[in-house]
């Protein structure tokens, strides 16, 4: 059977990052999770390079299923890894075909991806949820935590992606009824409850360990759908490099943020956000050579106010925590459902993968 | 019972009745873009209920499937039911992923 026939299952995505950590035992390094689910899964993350012990090498951070439903995350990240180790290994190019004209990338190029960054793919953050989504109910978002639920099933899950430490407790922080987010854990409607505490969900401080124990990660790309977006910070609210004390952790502005065109918006260097853009182009310079229509590159903001995204956590740590090694949080929202017809995803995983390797020599430059 | 849960298209220029209705009808909101033009055109999943009372409101609507859940009970089949990965008394290939080695 063809590698390349279906979705992962939530196995085969833990047993195909082994199994290239053994393939490949020179150029990529298998990284254990420190906690497991609520349903007892160990996950892992795969570095691609030499080894993230040197750290005069920046790294990337990938991530895939956050969200349940959105499977195609996994093998995004899964099939990445594999591209580049495959073609390290031939010393060969990689050439991505679509409706568009095509983009190649030289295996000097790979080898500079190899040789120069470390590539941390995290295929599959929420595997409970992934595994419900793919066996019971198709639509699930959410993780698959119970603690909340009194015992309704209706009431199990956490939004992940609204779980992460970055003004989180909405309420109090945001002006009323601007952020999508709910504080009950029985909203089965939106998906969207937060959790019981910021980072309170075994799956969130996953991530949150690889940002606190790999110092050298320098850009976080967590990849969901759907779309076709390329997000930026900031998501709480419109962006500005006006006034640096007008920021998310300044208690002064709360119950302000989250309105369009008001005078809250959030700070961020002039030239942090220039890079941003820049990158977030970048990807999509290579996504576009793939599928010809390319993606729309905007502040996640742009789409709707968020508390307690991935993205957002990873870019306010430098300023939140001290010590902390500045991050650029970008989300994508790939394709046009949650889980396209398997050979639909084929081309849209040759699309996002082009886009990732673009952003990958974009970063060495 | 299982749920019937319908994917509905939305489109609008009314912003803040678009995010009113969001949050009170508790939304699960999927695919959503912004028109230059400030267009709204966004993708939800709901109840049958939930679409009556979006239409009272006046924003236009369009449902794209008559049962998302169905849809993705047919995409659970395209999940592999073996782990072609596993590890055994030989070590699996490892995955080959979509570009070409040239």
């Amino acid at each position: 059977m063809s590698n390349l026939d279906s979705y992962l299952s939530v196995n085969e995505v833990e047993d195909s990052i082994a199994a290239l950590a053994q393939a490949y035992p020179n150029t990529c390094q298998l990284i254990k999770l420190p906690n497991p689910t609520t349903e007892g899964r160990i996950c892992h993350a795969l570095n691609v390079g030499r080894g993230l012990v040197d750290s005069s090498k920046p790294a990337a951070l990938f991530t895939g299923a956050v969200h349940a439903r959105e499977w195609g995350g996994s093998e995004i990240c899964v099939y990445l890894a594999s591209d580049i180790l495959e073609a390290y290994e031939r010393k060969t190019g990689l050439r991505y075909e679509g409706d568009g004209e095509g983009k190649y990338f030289t295996a000097d190029q790979i080898r500079s991806i190899v040789d120069n960054l470390n590539v941390i793919v995290f295929p599959c953050v929420n595997p409970d949820g992934r595994n419900y989504s793919q066996t019971v109910e198709p639509l699930w978002r959410r993780n698959r935590n119970p603690t909340e639920s009194g015992g309704n099933p209706d009431c199990i899950g956490v939004d992940l992606n609204r779980n992460y430490n970055f003004l989180w407790d909405f309420p109090n922080l945001f002006f009323p009824n601007t952020v999508r987010t709910s504080a009950d854990p029985c909203d089965w409607l939106s998906q969207t409850y937060r959790g019981s505490a910021p980072s309170s969900e075994r799956e969130t401080q996953n991530v949150a360990w690889l940002l606190d124990n790999y110092p050298t990660i320098s850009w976080h790309i967590d990849i969901h759908s759907y779309s076709q977006l390329i997000l930026h910070c900031w998501g709480d609210d419109e962006n500005q490099s006006v006034d640096p004390q007008m920021n998310f952790a300044n208690s002064a502005y709360d119950r302000k943020r989250g309105k369009k065109n008001d005078d809250y918006k959030e700070y961020v260097p002039a030239d942090d956000l220039s890079s941003c853009v820049s990158l977030a182009d970048r990807i999509n310079d290579g996504i576009k050579a793939v599928n010809s229509n390319g993606y729309t590159v905007q502040s996640a903001f742009g789409l709707y106010a968020t508390s307690g995204s991935g993205q957002d956590y990873s870019h306010s740590r430098h300023n939140a925590l001290p010590g902390k090694n500045k991050v650029f949080g970008f989300t994508i929202e790939f394709g046009t459902e949650f889980h396209p017809p398997w050979e639909e995803m084929k081309s849209v995983i040759r699309e996002i993968d082009a886009g990732l390797l673009e952003f990958c020599l974009a970063v060495q430059e | 019972m299982e749920k019937k849960i319908l994917r509905v298209k939305i489109d609008t220029k009314d912003e803040n009745a678009f995010t009113r209705l969001v949050l009170e009808e508790h939304l699960d909101m999927a695919g959503e873009r912004r028109d230059k033009d400030g267009k709204i055109v966004a993708e939800a999943y709901m109840l049958s209920t939930q679409l009556e009372k979006l239409r009272e409101s006046g924003i236009n609507i369009t449902v794209l499937d008559e049962d998302a859940a169905k849809t993705g009970r047919q995409r659970q089949k395209q999940v592999s039911s073996v782990n072609r990965f596993a590890f055994g008394d030989r070590s699996p290939s490892p995955p080959s992923g979509f570009g070409k080695k040239v």
